[in-house]
């Protein structure tokens, strides 16, 4: 987390403050010169991501806090959301608040997505995006 | 008791001066106030942001009923003094005055200096 264009965020799980997550990514992007279409993409994944949390990471703890962390490199932006929370849980049943494609969303967003859980203790949801003018031809 | 405020740690540079005054507009308007005071916590917190010398920005912003408190740091000795002379900004320079907008250097939150704004919705 030493890049000069990493940004730290933290605030309470809580639905109203998603807005302020979104604000956020909204000035990196205006910074970064992102897409119209990347920025999108990334707010799209994001709030996702920070949604699960809120929903899902305390349901017990009013005090839980969302992490989100941006590096930025030329060609490449990675976006952490982190919580300390309950971990995933596996589910044996639907899950009765949602349809579960949250994470599907993010899959079919993102470059790549790497999750980490720990029961009862955190959850970081990693989010690799590229930005479209530099990547790869195929 | 829940947790109500936000933090923010940023380089200074571009991305600095493009979000730490937007997040101070959102969460403003979070709290209630009127559309002409968020836009002057808008311009307040960017014209702090423009001061500070620090690398890194640390930021913290805490909404209250009609209110929000924002803090800036870490600040360099000598600095928030210097600050405080910036023409723009509020003429209460304590936490303890009983007005709306204020402003004033904490020395002890964080164990880091920083320069303190308080808007309130009039």
């Amino acid at each position: 987390m030493n890049s000069s264009r990493t940004l730290e965020l933290e605030l309470p799980a809580r639905s109203e403050n998603l807005t302020l997550v979104r604000q956020v990514l909204g000035g990196v992007a205006e910074a970064e010169g992102w897409t119209a279409a990347l920025l999108m993409d990334i707010r799209l994944a994001v709030t996702e991501a920070c949604s699960n949390v809120v929903a899902h990471a305390y349901p017990s703890a009013p005090n839980g806090l969302i992490r989100v962390s941006v590096i930025a490199y030329p060609h490449q932006i990675t976006v952490s959301v982190r919580d300390s929370g309950i971990g995933i849980v596996p589910r044996m049943n639907a899950c009765p608040r949602g349809l579960g494609l949250g994470l599907q969303l993010i899959v079919a967003l993102t470059t790549e997505v790497r999750i980490q859980s720990v029961p009862d203790e955190s959850t970081d949801v990693t989010m690799i995006f590229t930005s479209p003018q530099t990547a790869v031809p195929q | 008791v829940k947790r109500r405020w936000v933090t923010l740690a940023v380089q200074a540079g571009p991305t600095a001066d493009a979000v730490v005054a937007r997040l101070a507009g959102a969460v403003a308007a979070q709290a209630g106030l009127p559309i002409d005071r968020v836009r002057s916590v808008s311009i307040l917190v960017d014209t702090l942001v423009g001061e500070l010398s620090t690398d890194r920005i640390s930021a913290r912003f805490t909404p209250g009923p009609g209110t929000i408190e924002v803090a800036l740091g870490p600040l360099m000795v000598g600095e928030g003094q210097r600050i405080l002379r910036v023409k723009v900004l509020p003429d209460r320079r304590s936490r303890e005055d009983d007005t709306n907008d204020a402003i004033w250097v904490d020395t002890e939150r964080d164990s880091m200096s920083t320069i303190c704004l308080r808007i309130g919705r009039t």
